[in-house]
């Protein structure tokens, strides 16, 4: 083939081109870090990138979702815990008022310790997080007890529930409904807590024998809800540790997905740069040639 | 028949003038060695006709003396299928090269994967619901659910105006270029005066080489805008069919047609009208993605007018903070229909762009290694074309040393002739003086 000066120009502009530009890829790919800093680098893994970083994000935001129902859960416990202890003092001093030997004015006063244990009930009824109703149902503006009225005004059925979503397709009902546990409120015979305590106070004052089994049943309930809450919180835990799980094997697919192998990178970028040099070496070589020229005399 | 005493010095006077054409020619390649579209040229010597001279041997027979030597031509050394290869690889190169930038710009206006593009607005635009959902009685996690809303709103609004520019650029540049005043038409109007001019310069017994590589350098450049195809018509005229269109761009009567109605033009052009096309395809699926998320949003917010519009361009948010649903309920604390909202996150709406991501990556991506192929197939027809045209400069410095070898030569033989002819005019008929 007969060569041409023109020839040698060109081929040695267009190879000093191309690995000028190879030596630029590599160069983006160190710089930022990323194996896939446009589409058009790798379409398959872009796409791949770009569910993986909506995944990400979901599952980040679910964990917040699960922090959020953890203080529900807690809250709950705490306020439950509060009102077994009243409870279980109420009992105690339903049973010493059974005892035959004390006065109506001892009597008196035990209804009267009986009516104030029944406001401490209603206070950890009225507990709020955060300016929400924690047994209010869906209605959580609301206070169920309002001091004074007595009746239950919160969040009846329809309205009696408040749930989270701690996962994907994973959701937990955060609320434990008052209404089951403390009752009506206001002179409703419901067996419920308040009407139980309302109930023993009336006995007690009377001298009539006060009936501990409706104040047993109703701590049997206040105890099941609290396992209830404590097993919804398990499920959190286990959601949360799963979406910590999730979150990490997420990450490191969109990492493995997107970033670039630095190791690889560095070495790719310092080959390419070695190859520009010699393409500009040899460039240079091609363009100052000796032709004839140089030797005719 | 006598043969003149003088003919040997005109003979030595062809060789002489020869031998300087075939110099000049040296010099004129030398000249232009580094000018692209330069094609060599070679003084193409012959021996004159040998005169005739009867008698001239003692058997009687007609003998031929020869008379030195003649320049026949200027050729042009130039190879037209070379010329065809390169303007097939110039004109794929052509429509490579445009689709890949216009592509690298699409690919910019979408800057997938990122924390700043769609795919971003929109996880925090679920995210928002997701802490509504949360906290259903804050106004404030409203007011941000609206401001997220608005934001993903403008994300698709930006994205389809910048791809409705993109292509909007496409189309203006294919009508500047072909316009009246476009690359297209000056081509055509200068291939039709320099038809002219290969015409007379043909006529008059000439071989125009510098017309012709201007009219070839045209040719090149009018094969990178789109598919070329050149017809003799006689006389040195060529007609030339450009692209697709209707008639000829430069015809056999020498008159220029505007390149109209193309639809398929090939190169640059052909990129141009195919990129319109490929941005109003990916504007289409951003379109239902868009529909996708207001329609879904919407029915999720148990058929309030959360987004209005259900176009990329016409998405936006159209409640305030207060029209925000929370729950079908009415109860403070009730979240349902936020949390249908948040459902939604990595549904359809999710995938979809996901999907259009990936198809618009694959395509910039083909279009980048298309242009990569397309440079080193242009560059590698270049280069054998440059093989028969090129100037090598050490070949004319040999053909120089050649040729002035040859003028010394025929200069010495001229002399020699010369001094013979001294002896035979002055020196004759004076011996003994």
């Amino acid at each position: 083939m007969r060569i041409t000066d023109g020839m040698l120009t060109a081929a040695s502009l267009a190879s000093i081109q191309r690995s000028q530009s190879r030596a630029f890829d590599a160069q983006e790919q160190v710089t930022t870090g990323r194996r896939i800093n446009h589409a058009s680098d790798d379409a398959d893994g872009a796409a791949r990138a770009v569910r993986l970083r909506g995944q990400l994000a979901g599952i980040q935001r679910q964990g917040q979702n699960a922090d959020a129902a953890t203080s529900w859960l807690e809250a709950t416990e705490s306020a439950l815990g509060e009102v077994t202890s009243i409870l279980q003092r109420a009992r105690e001093l339903t049973v010493q008022a059974g005892n035959d030997t004390l006065s109506a004015t001892n009597r008196a006063a035990i209804a009267d310790e009986i009516d104030q244990l029944l406001e401490s009930v209603r206070d950890q009824a009225n507990t709020a997080l955060d300016g929400r109703q924690l047994f209010s149902g869906a209605q959580t503006s609301t206070r169920p007890y309002a001091a004074g009225s007595d009746g239950y005004l919160g969040g009846r059925s329809g309205q009696d529930v408040v749930a989270l979503d701690i996962g994907p397709g994973v959701s937990v009902q955060v609320n434990t409904p008052g209404l089951a546990l403390f009752g009506e409120g206001t002179a409703a015979a419901d067996g419920a807590v308040f009407d139980t305590l309302r109930t023993l106070s009336a006995e007690i004052r009377a001298g009539t024998t006060p009936n501990l089994r409706a104040l047993d049943r109703n701590m049997t309930a206040i105890a099941d809800a609290r396992a209830a809450a404590g097993a919804t919180q398990n499920r959190v835990d286990a959601a949360k540790s799963r979406l910590q799980d999730l979150e990490t094997a997420t990450t490191k697919l969109l990492s493995d997905t997107e970033d670039a192998d630095m190791a690889k990178a560095i070495l790719t970028l310092s080959t390419q740069q070695s190859a520009y040099q010699a393409a500009l070496q040899s460039g240079a070589s091609v363009l100052q040639h000796p032709t004839l020229m140089d030797f005719l005399k | 028949m006598p043969i003149s005493s003088f003919m040997g010095l005109e003979t030595s006077l062809r060789g002489l003038l020869a031998q300087q054409r075939a110099l000049d020619v040296t010099s004129h390649n030398i000249a232009n060695a580094d000018r692209t579209g330069y094609t060599r040229q070679e003084a193409v010597m012959a021996a004159a006709p040998a005169l005739a001279v009867p008698g001239a041997f003692q058997s009687g027979g007609t003998g031929q003396l020869g008379q030195g030597v003649d320049v026949q031509a200027y050729r042009r050394l130039r190879d037209s299928f070379a010329d065809l290869q390169f303007r097939a690889a110039s004109m794929s190169y052509g429509d490579g090269a445009t689709r890949a930038s216009a592509l690298d710009q699409v690919d910019d206006a979408f800057g997938e994967p990122s924390d700043s593009g769609l795919n971003a607005a929109l996880s925090t635009f679920f995210d928002s619901w997701d802490a509504l959902a949360a906290n259903p009685e804050s106004s404030a996690a409203k007011q941000v659910v609206v401001g997220t809303a608005t934001a993903l709103a403008s994300a698709f609004n930006a994205l389809d105006g910048r791809l409705a520019a993109l292509a909007g650029n496409a189309a203006t540049e294919y009508a500047d270029l072909t316009g009246p005043n476009g690359a297209v038409m000056n081509a055509a109007g200068e291939l039709q005066r320099l038809n002219v001019a290969i015409r007379d310069a043909v006529q008059g017994g000439g071989s125009p080489n510098d017309l012709l590589d201007r009219r070839d350098e045209i040719l090149d450049g009018l094969s990178q805008l789109g598919q070329v195809s050149v017809t003799d018509v006689g006389n040195g005229m060529i007609s030339v069919q450009f692209g697709d269109a209707a008639s000829p761009l430069v015809d056999a009567t020498n008159a220029v047609n505007a390149p109209v109605g193309m639809t398929a033009p090939g190169g640059k052009l052909g990129a141009l009208l195919g990129v319109q096309a490929t941005i109003a395809g990916y504007r289409t699926s951003l379109d239902t993605v868009a529909a996708q998320l207001a329609g879904a949003v919407n029915a999720a917010q148990g058929g309030t007018t959360f987004f209005t519009g259900a176009t990329a361009a016409t998405l936006a948010a159209g409640v305030t903070a207060a029209g925000v649903q929370t729950t079908g309920t009415g109860a403070a604390g009730a979240n349902e229909l936020a949390r249908a909202v948040a459902a939604l996150r990595n549904g359809a709406v999710q995938a979809g762009y996901a999907d259009l991501v990936h198809t618009m990556g694959a395509d910039a991506a083909t279009a980048d290694r298309a242009a990569q192929t397309g440079k080193a197939l242009v560059d590698a027809a270049d280069s054998r074309r440059q093989s028969t045209n090129g100037v090598s400069l050490d070949e004319e410095m040999t053909n120089m040393v050649r040729f002035q070898r040859g003028y010394q030569a025929s200069a010495r033989a001229m002399s020699t002739m010369d001094e013979m002819l001294d002896v035979l005019i002055n020196r004759t008929g004076r011996v003994g003086l």
